[in-house]
């Protein structure tokens, strides 16, 4: 044997790597919405049997398990619930800082994720301060829509 | 109901960071059912069915919980069952073992928890891919920034600073001292753990990446009294529930209301009347620290907004009337599928009386959890009791 004999029992990593794609369909609700998007408008859907509005848009409810083809406009406004304010984000994300939130969409019953923006984040406290649970918030539209959830850019402040 | 399901054996192997693990998935897993079946006492050949654990997608194969069972030294013909139910499935693992046994179906069943966090190079990406997609995933979030809007919540509703919710990291950290099978301990650096990832979370309220892998055995409890040594932990009762899947189906992100739900289930079915005071150990999967005061508000050991105060009076530290995360908790060690079951695991040696870390004298009965999904829209239960022998 070899004088390499005193190696030859660590452990070895190899590399593994995938390069895989998917195609996923959306279906008629979230369809539905992102075309609503695409056009400036924000599509929530009604439930007939106990008024609820589901806003993304879905096609039953959560609540009474009832099919749902009732569709409603809403005005893109509404108060921020809950947020976080990113400092270190992750490879894909935008560049940190940056903050997402769950708003409560005037006349919804369920919260919409989004963006936050138009508030200056580097002063972590000053941020924490206003970008919080009651803000009122109005969406701004991307230039360029092409039915995603990005087609709204982010959801601003309304100015008092 | 055939017969009670009975946990008689547990194998858990040290927790390290992934580059330093040397050993293969299965050459780990067999490490640790090794473990599992002499700390049991029972016979290898006796086992009839096996219940590996997986998460779809985590691993660099997609069917690596089939790919270990080959490798585990069971006689021809075991049942052999791969259970892949995300963040949950750990947890599950245990459940569904009591399931088959309480109908008859198993009488002897090898649970196995492999090493599912240690293969990506980046565990963040490959978590992205069980978050939300196409309507939330889009918008900036990794599991971190989706965990970090229930402590954003709970802070706001009851006004705790950022100090209060690591607090109870701490707390863990300094359990893990104790525990040998940790990866993490109160060795952290403080500069470290104050990092700002996304507020309110900062890098020492987050989990590590760890390997290890842990095994268990649960069988009837009629053969457990003939076989083996150790004090009969029976599964008293056990639960799963799952919430809306997207983060925005939250009404409410400062509790976690389906684990109300759970927890009322499985103490009716387990006769627990007042939790605080039938309950002598509980383990949670709290991923981010302040999930813990949150849990233990679900699971009804405080009132709303109590979850603090026990941890701040030192009832859920070692010595209290209610310890919460003994072995230290996710922030510990957070090894995948092993990291879901290790809270059924440690409470189940703290009822034998052979804690891995710091035992609670005389406990007998314990209540462990496991969670998933990047908005914790899943959650299992297990409630266990020392029975006489």
């Amino acid at each position: 044997m070899t004088s390499n004999d005193s190696t030859t029992t660590e452990p070895l990593i190899h590399d593994v790597h995938w390069s895989i794609d998917y195609r996923v369909k959306l279906g008629r609700a979230w369809s539905g919405f992102m075309r609503g998007l695409e056009q400036k408008k924000l599509l929530g859907t009604k439930c007939a049997e106990c008024d609820r509005v589901y806003l993304p848009a879905q096609d039953y409810c959560e609540a009474c398990y009832a099919k749902i083809d009732e569709w409603v406009e809403l005005e893109p406004v509404g108060t921020l619930d809950t947020a976080t304010i990113v400092y270190q984000g992750f490879d894909g994300s935008p560049d940190a800082p940056y903050a997402v939130g769950a708003i409560a969409i005037d006349g919804t019953d369920s919260l919409l994720m989004h963006f936050i923006g138009g508030v200056e984040l580097h002063d972590m406290e000053a941020a924490r301060a206003r970008v919080k649970k009651g803000l009122r918030v109005r969406a701004v539209w991307s230039e360029n829509r092409t039915a995603e959830i990005t087609d709204i850019s982010h959801f601003e402040p309304i100015e008092d | 109901m055939r017969d009670h399901a009975a946990i008689t054996g547990v194998g858990i192997t040290p927790a390290t960071s992934p580059r330093r693990q040397p050993l293969a998935k299965n050459e780990l897993c067999r490490a640790a059912v090794d473990l599992a079946i002499e700390h049991a006492g029972i016979d290898r050949e006796d086992i009839d069915t096996v219940i590996i654990g997986d998460i779809a997608g985590f691993e660099a194969s997609s069917v690596t919980a089939m790919t270990i069972a080959p490798y585990l030294g069971l006689k021809p013909y075991t049942k052999v069952i791969a259970l892949s139910t995300g963040g949950t499935s750990g947890g599950h693992l245990v459940n569904y073992a009591a399931s088959l046994v309480n109908g008859g179906f198993a009488e002897r069943v090898l649970c196995v928890a492999p090493n599912t966090f240690d293969g990506p190079v980046d565990l963040g990406l490959v978590i992205n891919t069980n978050s939300p997609m196409i309507m939330e995933q889009p918008l900036g979030m990794s599991a971190l920034h989706m965990g970090a809007f229930f402590p954003a919540a709970y802070q706001e509703k009851y006004g705790l600073s950022d100090d209060d919710l690591m607090a109870v990291a701490a707390k863990n950290r300094e359990n893990a001292d104790h525990n040998p099978y940790a990866h993490i301990t109160s060795a952290m650096p403080e500069e470290q753990a104050q990092r700002m990832i996304s507020t309110p979370i900062r890098l020492g309220m987050s989990c590590p990446v760890s390997s290890a892998a842990i095994a268990m055995i649960v069988q009837s409890e009629t053969t457990a009294r003939e076989e083996t040594d150790n004090p009969i932990v029976r599964v008293a009762a056990h639960g799963s529930i799952s919430d809306g899947y997207l983060g925005g189906k939250r009404r409410d992100f400062s509790r976690f209301e389906v684990v109300e739900l759970l927890a009322r289930r499985l103490y009716r079915h387990g006769g627990v009347v007042e939790p605080r005071e039938d309950i002598d150990v509980v383990e949670l999967f709290v991923p981010f620290s302040p999930m813990e005061y949150m849990l233990s508000e679900s699971f009804g050991l405080a009132g709303p907004g109590g979850g603090f105060e026990i941890f701040k009076d030192g009832s859920t530290a070692y010595g209290g009337d209610i310890p919460i995360n003994l072995s230290g908790g996710p922030q510990c060690a957070n090894p995948g599928v092993a990291g879901q079951i290790a809270p059924i695991a440690h409470v189940a040696l703290q009822l034998m009386g052979q804690a891995a870390a710091r035992q609670v004298e005389g406990a007998k009965r314990g209540l462990a959890h496991s969670s998933g999904g990047t908005f914790f829209q899943f959650h299992t239960a297990t409630l266990m009791e020392r029975v006489d022998s």
